[in-house]
C-alpha cells in the first residue's frame, strides 16, 4: 500500500481544518513550509489578515521590499493582471483580502482613479477597514469614504487621523431629522475610534457630530474608545457627547443600542472621575454589556463605582478595572470594597489593574462564577515573558507602558490581596470553575502555609496560579492542585528541599514538583524581588511525547536556592528535552526604586542559605535521594496527613539557621 | 429506545442509540434520510461510514458519549473575546482522552469528526495538532511534520514578504 509515502499533513481537509484554529501569528509561519501548506492558508489568511496599503501619492516610493505594506497602484496591478505578489494557485479562484489597513492616505476631493478603482473593487467585499495616520482634507472627503457601499463592512477603525475640519462645523447641530434621512443603514458592528495625539494637533476633534456618525451604524456590538481623547478633561467630554448623540438617537430614532463591548480604557495617563453625568447616560443607555474594560479613574468614589457595576449587574461575563494611582489628588480612595456588594452571577473574567486597586479577595463571595482572576498591580518581566499561556497576556503589556511612563511620584506600597483577606468571611464559598489565578505586583510576599490552604479549598480545580510560596506552601500546591498546567512562584523562597520534597533525615518524600504531572508552564520568581540583579536563566524543556511544552522561565535567585542540578535532575526525569540557556540581564521589576537598601540586606539574610548551608542541604538530598526507591510516596492521603508531621525537622532546621 | 446500526469501512457494526448518533450532523442526516424512504417506521437504520475503520469509529463514538449531556455550544457570542469554544469545552476528560494517541490516529480523528460533523470532537484534535505548530519557526515545523519545502525559485522569500505587508489587526 502506499502508506508509507502517505502524509496526513498534506490532506487538503485536515489542513484546513487546523488553519482556521491556529494563531494568525504561526498562520504565517505555516504558509512558508511548503507549496500545499501556502495554498491552503490562503482562505483563511485573505479573510482575516490586514493588508496594509501605502497610498502611492503619499510615501516615497524606494523598493518595494523596504516597505512593511503594498502601495495601492502594486496592489491594483496585482489584482488587475500580474500575481507576482498575491499568487493564485491556479486552481484556486481568486480570493481578494477582506480587511484593509490604509496608512498614510489622504483623503481630498480630487478625482483620484486609483483610489476610486479601490473602492470599487474591494469594497463590496470588504470586512475590515482601518484608517490610520491618514488625511482627510475636508469634511466632504470624511463622508465620501463612511458614504461609501460597503455593504459588508463589520469592522471600523479610525486611528490618529488628521481631520481638517472647519471650525464652524462644530457650532452648526444637524437637525435630528435630517440626520435620520441622510442615514445609511451599516452592518458596522466593530467600532474603534482612536482621536490623534500628535504634538501640532492639541485639540483633536472628530470631524463629524457624533450624531451623524453615529446614525449609520445602529447594528454596533463593540464600541472601542481607547485614546478618544487625551487632553485634560477630554475624554469623559468626548465620551459623553458619543453616549449623548446614542441617547438621542435611541430617544428620536428609536434606535435600540445593543453594545455588547465597551472598552474605555485609556491609552494615555488621564484623570478620570466618573461623575454622575456620565452614569446617567449610561443608565439611560443600558447596554446589555457582557464585556467592560475601562479606567475606573483615581477620584472616582466607590459610590458611583457602585452604580455603574450595578447598570450591568446581570449580563456581565467579562469585567476589566484598572485603577492608577491619584497621589496628586489626595489618597486614593480605597476599593477594598469591590464591588460593593454588588452580585455578578454572569461575571467569568475578572481583571483588576494598576497600583491603586487594592482589593482583598472578599469579593468573591459575589462572583460565584468566575473562571479566571488577575489581580495585577504591576506586570513584572516574568508576565511579560508568559506570552500565550495566560489568556489577555496583551494586558500587562499595556500595563507594562502605563507604568514605564508613569507622571506620578512614589508609589505607596500595595497590600498583598492574599494577606489582606478574611478568609473566615469566605468559609462558606466555593469557586468550582476557577481556573487561572494570577497575582502580581511589587509588593507581593509569600503566601503562608494556611493561607495557601484557604485558597485551594476555596479554588479547589486551579490549572495556572502565580503566588509567592516558600517550601510549606509549595507542598501544600503540590497536593491540592495536581491538575496545574501553569506555575509561577514569585516571589520565590522555595529551595531544593521543597522542589524535590526531600527533607534532610526524613526518608519519605513530600508532595513535590512531579506531583504535577500536567505543568507545561513553570517559572521560579526570586526569592526576594528586590535582590534580582543575576541576569535571567531560562530553561527549554520541549517534550517529544506529550502535547505540552515545559518551560521553566527563571528569573535566577540571587543566591540561587535552586540549584542547576537540582532542575537539571528534574527534566532528566522527563524524556526527550531540550535545554536551552540564555541570559538577558533583566529584571522583574526594572524600576531603580527597588534597589537594595541596607535595611532590607539585614533582613533578608534571615531567608537566604549561606552556600555552607546549601552544601548540607544537597549532601541531605543525596543521602535521601539513595534511600528513595523505598521512600517515594504515592498516596495522596499519606502526603496530606505528612505535611503537619514532617515540617517539624524543616522547621527546626530554620530556626536554628535564624540562631 | 431506538436504535441505529453504524458500520465502519472494515465492517465491524457499533449499535447506538439515535439520540447519541444524532449529534453527529452526518448521521442525524443520514438517520433521517432512512425514516423518509422507509415504509416501515420501526425499522433499524443502517448506515455505512466507508470512510472511516472500526478504530477510530470506536474514539469518535466514545466521545460522543462522554460528551452526549453537554449543552449544544452556542455560537461564539461574544466577538471580541476572541475564545473560540473549544477552549471553553476542553475538560480533563478530553485531555486523558487525547493523551495516549499518536500523532497518525489523531489525524484520522480530525477527518472522522470532519466527516461526521461533530464539532466539539474537531476542535479539540485541531488544537492538539495546533499546540505542536504554535511558536515554532518554519524549519521546525518542517521537520515535525516531515516535510519538504518544494517551492521554485524566489517563491519562499516573496511569501516571506508578503507576510511582512499583513498584521493581525
Amino acid at each position: 500500500m502506499e502508506q508509507s509515502n502517505y502524509n496526513p499533513m498534506l490532506n487538503t481537509v485536515i489542513l484546513r481544518n487546523i488553519f482556521e484554529v491556529l494563531p494568525l501569528s504561526d498562520l504565517a509561519s505555516c504558509r512558508q513550509v511548503c507549496k500545499s501548506w501556502f495554498e491552503e492558508s490562503l482562505t483563511r489568511w485573505r479573510r482575516d489578515m490586514w493588508l496594509k496599503l501605502y497610498d502611492d501619492d503619499n510615501v516615497d516610493v524606494g523598493s518595494n521590499a523596504t516597505l512593511t505594506g503594498l502601495t495601492l497602484e502594486n496592489f491594483l496591478l496585482e489584482l488587475n493582471d500580474g500575481n507576482a505578489c498575491i499568487r493564485d494557485p491556479p486552481n484556486i479562484e481568486m480570493k481578494t483580502f477582506k480587511k484593509f489597513k490604509l496608512y498614510g492616505w489622504i483623503f481630498n476631493s480630487e478625482n483620484d482613479e486609483l483610489k476610486a478603482q479601490f473602492w470599487r473593487t474591494c469594497g463590496p467585499a470588504m470586512t475590515g477597514l482601518q484608517i490610520e495616520g491618514s488625511e482627510f482634507c475636508s469634511l466632504r472627503d470624511f463622508k465620501s469614504v463612511f458614504w461609501q457601499a460597503l455593504p459588508n463592512l463589520v469592522n471600523l477603525t479610525l486611528n490618529n487621523n488628521y481631520y481638517e475640519v472647519d471650525p464652524e462645523q462644530f457650532e452648526t447641530v444637524p437637525a435630528i431629522n435630517d440626520v435620520l434621512s441622510n442615514a445609511r443603514n451599516s452592518n458596522v458592528r466593530n467600532l474603534q475610534v482612536i482621536l490623534s495625539n500628535s504634538d501640532f494637533d492639541l485639540d483633536p476633534k472628530f470631524p463629524l457630530s457624533f450624531l451623524e456618525f453615529l446614525a449609520n451604524y445602529r447594528n454596533l456590538k463593540s464600541v472601542n474608545l481607547r485614546g478618544l481623547c487625551e487632553y485634560n478633561g477630554g475624554l469623559l467630554l468626548t465620551f459623553e457627547a458619543f453616549l449623548s448623540a446614542m441617547v438621542t438617537l435611541s430617544m428620536n430614532g428609536g434606535y435600540r443600542w445593543a453594545v455588547e463591548n465597551l472598552d474605555i480604557l485609556s491609552e494615555h495617563k488621564e484623570k478620570i472621575t466618573y461623575g454622575s453625568e456620565t452614569i446617567r447616560l449610561l443608565q439611560q443607555l443600558r447596554f446589555p454589556l457582557s464585556s467592560l474594560i475601562l479606567d475606573i479613574g483615581s477620584c472616582t468614589v466607590p459610590s458611583d463605582f457602585k452604580r455603574i457595576l450595578e447598570i450591568y449587574a446581570n449580563t456581565l461575563r467579562k469585567l476589566v478595572i484598572f485603577r492608577e494611582d491619584g497621589h496628586s489628588y489626595g489618597p486614593a480612595v480605597s476599593h477594598g470594597d469591590f464591588p460593593f456588594e454588588v452580585q455578578l452571577n454572569s461575571l467569568t473574567e475578572l481583571r483588576l489593574l494598576g497600583t491603586a486597586v487594592t482589593p482583598n479577595l472578599n469579593f468573591f463571595q459575589y462572583a460565584p462564577n468566575l473562571r479566571s482572576v488577575f489581580l495585577v498591580h504591576d506586570a513584572g518581566t516574568s508576565m511579560l515573558n508568559i506570552g500565550s499561556y495566560l489568556s489577555d497576556h496583551d494586558l500587562f503589556t499595556t500595563l507594562r507602558n502605563r507604568q514605564n511612563e508613569s507622571i506620578w511620584g512614589a508609589k505607596s506600597p500595595v497590600p498583598y490581596p492574599v494577606g489582606n483577606t478574611d478568609f473566615s468571611k469566605l468559609e462558606n464559598t466555593v469557586l468550582p470553575k476557577m481556573e487561572e489565578f494570577i497575582l502580581c505586583g511589587k509588593h507581593d510576599t509569600v503566601c503562608f502555609p494556611e493561607q495557601v490552604a484557604a485558597l485551594a479549598r476555596l479554588m479547589p480545580n486551579l490549572r495556572k496560579v502565580r503566588l509567592g510560596l516558600d517550601n510549606d506552601g509549595f507542598r501544600i500546591l503540590c497536593s491540592a492542585w495536581k491538575d496545574l498546567e501553569l506555575l509561577i512562584i514569585q516571589p520565590c523562597e522555595v529551595n531544593n528541599c521543597g522542589i524535590t520534597g526531600t527533607i534532610p533525615g526524613l526518608q519519605t518524600r513530600l508532595p513535590n514538583l512531579t506531583n504535577l504531572t500536567r505543568l507545561s508552564y513553570l517559572a521560579f520568581g526570586c526569592d526576594d524581588v528586590r535582590k534580582s540583579k543575576d541576569p535571567i536563566i531560562s530553561y527549554d524543556f520541549s517534550r517529544g511525547v506529550s502535547t505540552s511544552t515545559y518551560v521553566i522561565e527563571d528569573a535566577v535567585p540571587y543566591r540561587a536556592q535552586i540549584t542547576d542540578e537540582v532542575l537539571q535532575e528534574f527534566t532528566q526525569n522527563m524524556p526527550h528535552c531540550k535545554i536551552t540557556r540564555f541570559n538577558t540581564g533583566d529584571e522583574e521589576w526594572p524600576e531603580k526604586q527597588y534597589e537594595r537598601s541596607s535595611e532590607d540586606n539585614s533582613s533578608s539574610s534571615n531567608y537566604g542559605i549561606s552556600d555552607s548551608e546549601e552544601d548540607q542541604l544537597r549532601e541531605a538530598n543525596d543521602d535521601s535521594d539513595n534511600v528513595e526507591p523505598e521512600g517515594v510516596v504515592e498516596n495522596d492521603e499519606m502526603v496530606s496527613d505528612s505535611i503537619s508531621d514532617a515540617d517539624e525537622p524543616h522547621r527546626v532546621q530554620a530556626d536554628n539557621r535564624d540562631g | 429506545m431506538a436504535l441505529v446500526r453504524v458500520i465502519s469501512s472494515d465492517g465491524a457494526a457499533f449499535l447506538v442509540s439515535q439520540r447519541l448518533a444524532k449529534r453527529s450532523g452526518k448521521l442525524k442526516t443520514e438517520i433521517e434520510t432512512f425514516r423518509k424512504s422507509s415504509d416501515n417506521s420501526e425499522a433499524q437504520p443502517e448506515i455505512r461510514i466507508v470512510t472511516i475503520r472500526a478504530e477510530i469509529l470506536r474514539l469518535v463514538l466514545q466521545w460522543l458519549q462522554q460528551h452526549q449531556n453537554d449543552p449544544v455550544l452556542p455560537a461564539n457570542q461574544n466577538e471580541q473575546d476572541g475564545r473560540g469554544d473549544a477552549e471553553m469545552g476542553q475538560s480533563q476528560w478530553d485531555r486523558d482522552f487525547l493523551a495516549p494517541m499518536d500523532l497518525g490516529i489523531v489525524m484520522e480523528l480530525i477527518l472522522a469528526a470532519n466527516h461526521l460533523e461533530v464539532k466539539g470532537l474537531l476542535d479539540i484534535t485541531c488544537k492538539l495538532v495546533e499546540s505542536k505548530i504554535t511558536g515554532r519557526t518554519v524549519d521546525e515545523i518542517r521537520t515535525a511534520f516531515k516535510l519538504k519545502s518544494d517551492f521554485k525559485g524566489n517563491e519562499e522569500e516573496q511569501t516571506r514578504l508578503e507576510n511582512r505587508w499583513c498584521v493581525e489587526n
